[in-house]
């Protein structure tokens, strides 16, 4: 299973939820998971924020997927962290390799981060409609053009996906191997695979642009009417208002008490 | 014995799909096969299978005496060539003389093999005066014929062909087949995926027609082509020459224009 079609249409309150008070969300979480540096509050959020598309009806499989995705990332971090910081008590000494108990932590923290982040943004996108995002975009003053050519972008991340496992199944099917060989050898194997993706997606813009203007986008003369439409409702006050409260609370206890500044203790 | 054998296959996606549904057939060395029937009949999913991309949920499939299951890609690549209806997702090299090079080379085959074999498919497939022109750049019907080439060059014993001549002018068309058919003739087999029954009928000895995953009608094109109740039943519309043949009570099917100008003219000759 591919992550081909990002969004996933199903009833639930995060779909209900008006495109503007996601990106809101979006807006206001991500710069506090960049605040804090603590391993179990970003394990808290991982696990809340997935928790949060599970109960949207984001399949298990799908969820499964975007880990794997993000797998490589997750533990290159950890993994390389401890080898460019080397302060703090020792942990493990091998050979002239020194892990400290902080640069493990703050690498493992560092991870959780990318994982929150990663879900985080992946959620808006997983339930919200293409068509609604496009119309939330407008509606918070964005042209349209620059809203479309956004919205476009986006749906290109699957479609460079699904170009990239055509051209692995074509590359394949000539006799390449990309699973022999050691690290280095299935990178550059991986070399043609890129090309072939770069040039098929490419080609593929380029005749999407034409196509879009031919249809007569970027006309400045005509007001445009919309099919589409997103709907502002109470519950969405009342959850950006919840938001807002929670967020000041925890900014304050971040830079007022330090709550939430080591990798491993709370104070 | 058979050269691809295939045994109650069924394939079901991760989405729940079941694309085939239980497929039986055997395939003889240098047989020419045709696979018809609308989109999602399973079409693609059956050749995937030939070269390993894709393994059974169940069933079983053979391929040269090798269980497709139990083979890495990479060798079934060895026996089996594909080309795919997009060449854009197999050209990745910086010259077409490269790119037709890549599978002979990719198999260990000998320099001076690789340039005999380079050298004959730029000729069969007139891209002698692009050998050195990036692949990628190339028109559309060029990049068709490098793709077929790049996989003929590797000379597989089974050439599988997605949609062919989409793209292709009438000439390329007959340019590529013309090769194909030679190729055919030398005793390789040929398994033709298209949605245009008058190449089918053209070209390929047999015809297997699909439907929701399994084999509707099995046999020569003319057979499974004038078999206007299993193409109904797929979906699809039988060919014109069928359809007026019927209409006309012609004694015989008929899937070229060739052949219905003969039938006329010995029906008028018969009753003059």
């Amino acid at each position: 299973m591919s992550l081909s079609e990002l969004y996933i249409p199903r009833v639930s309150w995060l779909h209900r939820a008006d495109p503007r008070l996601k990106l809101f969300l979006t807006a206001l979480l991500g710069p506090l998971l960049l605040l804090y540096n603590n391993f179990g509050l970003m394990l808290a959020a991982v696990l809340l924020i997935v928790a949060g598309l599970a109960s949207a009806g984001i399949p298990r499989e799908r969820l499964r997927r975007i880990w794997a995705v993000m797998l490589p990332v997750l533990i290159t971090i950890p993994v390389l962290w401890p080898l460019f910081y080397q302060s703090g008590p020792t942990l493990v000494h091998f050979w002239r390799i020194r892990v400290t108990a902080w640069a493990a932590a703050q690498g493992l923290t560092a991870a959780a981060r990318i994982a929150a982040l990663g879900f985080l943004s992946t959620g808006v996108l997983l339930t919200t409609d293409m068509r609604a995002l496009l119309r939330a975009f407008v509606r918070l003053g964005l042209g349209f053009e620059v809203a479309l050519t956004i919205t476009i972008a986006l749906s290109y991340v699957p479609r460079i996906q699904r170009t990239y496992e055509q051209v692995t199944e074509a590359q394949m099917a000539r006799g390449f191997s990309l699973s022999s060989g050691g690290l280095l050898r299935r990178a550059r194997a991986r070399v043609p695979i890129l090309v072939a993706a770069l040039v098929s997606t490419f080609r593929s813009a380029e005749v999407l642009a034409r196509a879009l203007e031919t249809r007569g986008f970027g006309r400045q003369d005509v007001h445009r009417t919309s099919l589409y439409e997103v709907h502002w409702r109470p519950s969405d006050t009342a959850l950006a208002i919840a938001a807002v409260v929670l967020a000041t609370a925890a900014l304050l206890a971040r830079l007022a008490l330090g709550f939430g500044s080591h990798p491993l203790y709370l104070r | 014995m058979p050269l691809i054998e295939i045994r109650d296959l069924r394939h079901s996606f991760s989405d729940g799909w079941d694309a085939l549904n239980g497929i039986s057939l055997a395939v003889e060395p240098g047989d020419y096969v045709a696979l018809i029937g609308p989109n999602g009949s399973g079409k693609t999913t059956l050749a995937k299978h030939l070269n390993g991309l894709l393994t059974p949920t169940s069933g079983r499939v053979v391929v040269a005496g090798m269980d497709t299951r139990r083979t890495d890609v990479a060798t079934l690549a060895r026996h089996v060539g594909y080309v795919f209806q997009n060449p854009d997702h197999q050209i990745f090299c910086a010259s077409v003389r490269d790119e037709l090079a890549f599978g002979p080379r990719t198999q260990g085959v000998p320099a001076a093999e690789v340039e005999e074999r380079v050298a004959e498919e730029l000729c069969a497939f007139s891209l002698e005066g692009l050998s050195e022109r990036p692949p990628a750049i190339l028109p559309p019907g060029q990049r068709r014929r490098v793709a077929v080439a790049s996989v003929l060059a590797a000379r597989p014993e089974i050439l599988i062909l997605d949609e062919p001549s989409v793209g292709l002018d009438a000439r390329e068309q007959d340019d590529l087949f013309a090769r194909v058919d030679e190729y055919n003739r030398s005793g390789h087999t040929v398994l033709l995926i298209s949605h245009d029954m008058q190449l089918v009928a053209r070209h390929a000895r047999r015809c297997l027609l699909l439907s929701r995953g399994a084999v509707l009608a099995d046999g020569t094109p003319e057979s499974v082509l004038s078999d206007v109740a299993a193409i109904d039943l797929a979906g699809m519309r039988p060919p014109s020459l069928v359809l007026l043949a019927r209409a006309l009570a012609l004694p015989r099917a008929l899937l070229d224009v060739e052949q219905l100008g003969g039938t006329l003219l010995t029906l008028l000759e018969r009753h003059a």
